[in-house]
């Protein structure tokens, strides 16, 4: 797999037009292949990076450029695409779909890039097994803990084998032995090749990553 | 890149948006319900107000067909237009005409049998085919030279009630009629005429003779539908195959054809009114109801959003879920309001109506949902998802 090479210049946002800005003039680098930590106290921007990372929030200005191609001033449609096609992302609170079984929350994100039901419904089963929730695919999330339906929240952003992960405090809830399934789950995404950001506020988890990005 | 990246196309497939779409609109029972209720309702009273208007616009707009309104008869009142006879067949030919006849001059027909005491009846040459409304009751349809008979006329020649009119039946298809200058002629047939024509239940029709001159007094000439009336007219005024054609009548129900667009007029005014009403109210309840549901559902579209859905695949989804719900409630109101109708009056509208009201309540159901759909798919994912 070759991951994403992620270039940012001069980013700046705000969440009212004028407002106090979040983070302003940011430049950085993130490679293929490695895990890069994002850290910083509350209300610095972490989460709001990656969403922007992810091509899920538009900058107020600077240029985002993936493997060459300036993708901040692309289309919704063509961002969307992008997003369903090489973005996985876990988010903070899983975001599981409470009126659907564990398994079809997995394939969601199959459906959105266009996997056929069969294949995300293989692929889904192989991650869940592989994270120790297989027994747990026919079940609704409010059936499962919270260590659990954060490792359903990985199955489902590796379903797609994406070039890019963003995980937003994606062990923060977790007791450590479910914090080390999912880091190890990261970690070797990025052995094989993909890209891998991770937003925390746990200094042992940020000291484990490649590459470190401090927001103040 | 990697195996499976490279053949996702990064967008939905349409079989999935549906299946998701449905899945949907199971997941969301409470709204699922009531859009098709709303619709079951709509369509339900759409065909039992309108849906009885048009019926009875239909029953009332067949009866004043039956009586002429499409009939044009050209009349030649003095016997000297010289009206062709052939020209009958050429007529019979014209896209805009069911049927034509052609009609010779009356003259006075006696039975041969019982000839001193027979009272007389009109006899006339007819050109043409005997057209739909002239039904054979006994016997067969004339040959050249032969005669058949209208039940009224064979009364009068039987001398007879109406209540033994099997009797002269019998008997005049087994026998001849005399013309005042001898000339027998057979009768083959008794008929009934039917309207427009009924008025020839009095007469005896003779089927002409090959080459046989006859002299066309009367033309009647029956238009496919009401809109050719005036067209054929038009025609039979301008084009009309005779030695004078000014010396000619052409005669066209224009009272009864007024009498008919007023009909059509009133009853559909005032149906597609109500319908109108209806449909706007159901489309502004299909619109809260829509927008109620995806509100409910705003975290559901942030995460497909944030998954990679593009804002059309988020509108497909939304009407397709109440796509789902419109067709429930349309099927199922439309057998409601036609049963009832059928209870009710004895009489549905035809199968265009009722499947036009059915796709009309679609169409609407659908049109409702698209500002819901849109403002679901317009929303941004984040701030979505960023609220608890």
């Amino acid at each position: 797999m070759t991951g994403v090479h992620i270039e940012v210049t001069d980013l700046a946002f705000a969440y009212r037009r004028g407002g106090e800005t979040v983070f302003d003039g940011l430049d950085l680098e993130i490679r293929p292949g490695r895990v890069a930590t994002l850290t910083g106290p509350s209300g610095s921007g972490k989460s709001t990076l990656l969403y922007i990372l992810a091509l899920m929030l538009r900058a107020e200005r600077g240029r985002i450029v993936w493997d060459g191609t300036a993708v901040e001033t692309l289309g919704d449609a063509r961002r969307a695409q992008l997003r369903a096609r090489d973005v996985g992302f876990v988010f903070q609170d899983a975001l599981l779909d409470p009126a659907r079984t564990v398994l079809d929350n997995v394939g969601d994100a199959g459906v959105t890039a266009g996997l056929p039901r069969r294949d995300r419904l293989a692929r889904g089963r192989e991650l869940l097994d592989r994270f120790g929730v297989g027994h747990r695919a026919e079940h609704r999330p409010g059936e499962i803990s919270g260590g659990q339906a954060q490792r359903v929240a990985l199955c489902r952003a590796l379903l797609t084998r994406p070039r890019v992960i963003f995980g937003d405090e994606p062990t923060g809830n977790l007791d450590p032995a479910s914090a080390q399934v999912v880091w190890g789950a990261l970690r070797a995404a990025a052995d094989d090749g993909a890209t891998v950001v991770v937003a925390t506020h746990d200094p042992a988890l940020a000291a484990a990553g490649d590459d470190r990005i401090v927001l103040a | 890149m990697n195996a499976v990246a490279d053949v996702l196309p990064g967008s939905p497939r349409a079989r999935d948006i549906v299946d998701e779409g449905l899945r949907g609109a199971v997941a969301q029972r409470a709204a699922s319900v009531t859009a098709a209720l709303v619709l079951a309702i709509v369509c339900f009273v759409v065909l039992v107000t309108t849906g009885q208007s048009a019926a009875s616009e239909q029953r009332v707009l067949a009866r004043v067909d039956s009586v002429g309104s499409r009939l044009v008869t050209v009349v030649d009142d003095s016997g000297t237009a010289g009206i062709h006879p052939e020209g009958v067949a050429r007529l019979e030919q014209m896209s805009d005409v069911e049927w034509a006849i052609g009609l010779g001059p009356a003259r006075d027909v006696l039975r041969t049998d019982v000839f001193a005491d027979s009272s007389g009846v009109a006899a006339r040459t007819v050109v043409g085919e005997l057209p739909a409304p002239v039904r054979i009751l006994s016997g067969r349809a004339p040959r050249p030279g032969e005669a058949v008979v209208g039940r009224v006329a064979a009364r009068t020649l039987g001398g007879v009630t109406a209540s033994a009119s099997v009797a002269p039946s019998e008997l005049l298809t087994t026998g001849q009629l005399v013309e005042h200058d001898a000339r027998t002629i057979p009768v083959v047939g008794v008929f009934e005429a039917e309207a427009p024509l009924d008025p020839l239940d009095e007469v005896v029709l003779v089927a002409a003779e090959p080459h046989e001159v006859v002299p066309v007094r009367f033309l009647h000439v029956l238009a496919r539908d009401v809109a050719g009336v005036e067209r054929l007219a038009q025609v039979l005024t301008t084009s009309l195959e005779a030695d004078d054609p000014t010396a000619t009548t052409v005669d066209v129900p224009r009272g009864v054809l007024e009498l008919r667009s007023v009909i059509a007029g009133d009853l559909g005014r005032a149906g597609r009114s109500t319908m109108l009403v209806v449909l706007l109210v159901s489309m502004a309840i299909v619109a809260v109801t829509t927008l109620g549901s995806v509100t409910a559902r705003r975290r559901e579209f942030g995460r497909r959003r944030a998954l990679g859905a593009t804002r059309s695949a988020i509108v497909a989804l939304v009407l397709v879920q109440a796509g789902a719900s419109a067709v429930v409630g349309v099927v199922a109101g439309t057998c409601a309001g036609l049963v009832t109708l059928h209870l009710a009056l004895g009489e549905l509208p035809g199968a265009g109506f009722s499947a036009g009201v059915a796709g009309l309540v679609l169409l609407v159901a659908l049109l409702g949902s698209v500002p819901p759909a849109v403002a679901a798919a317009l929303r941004d994912p984040m701030r979505i998802l960023r609220v608890p």
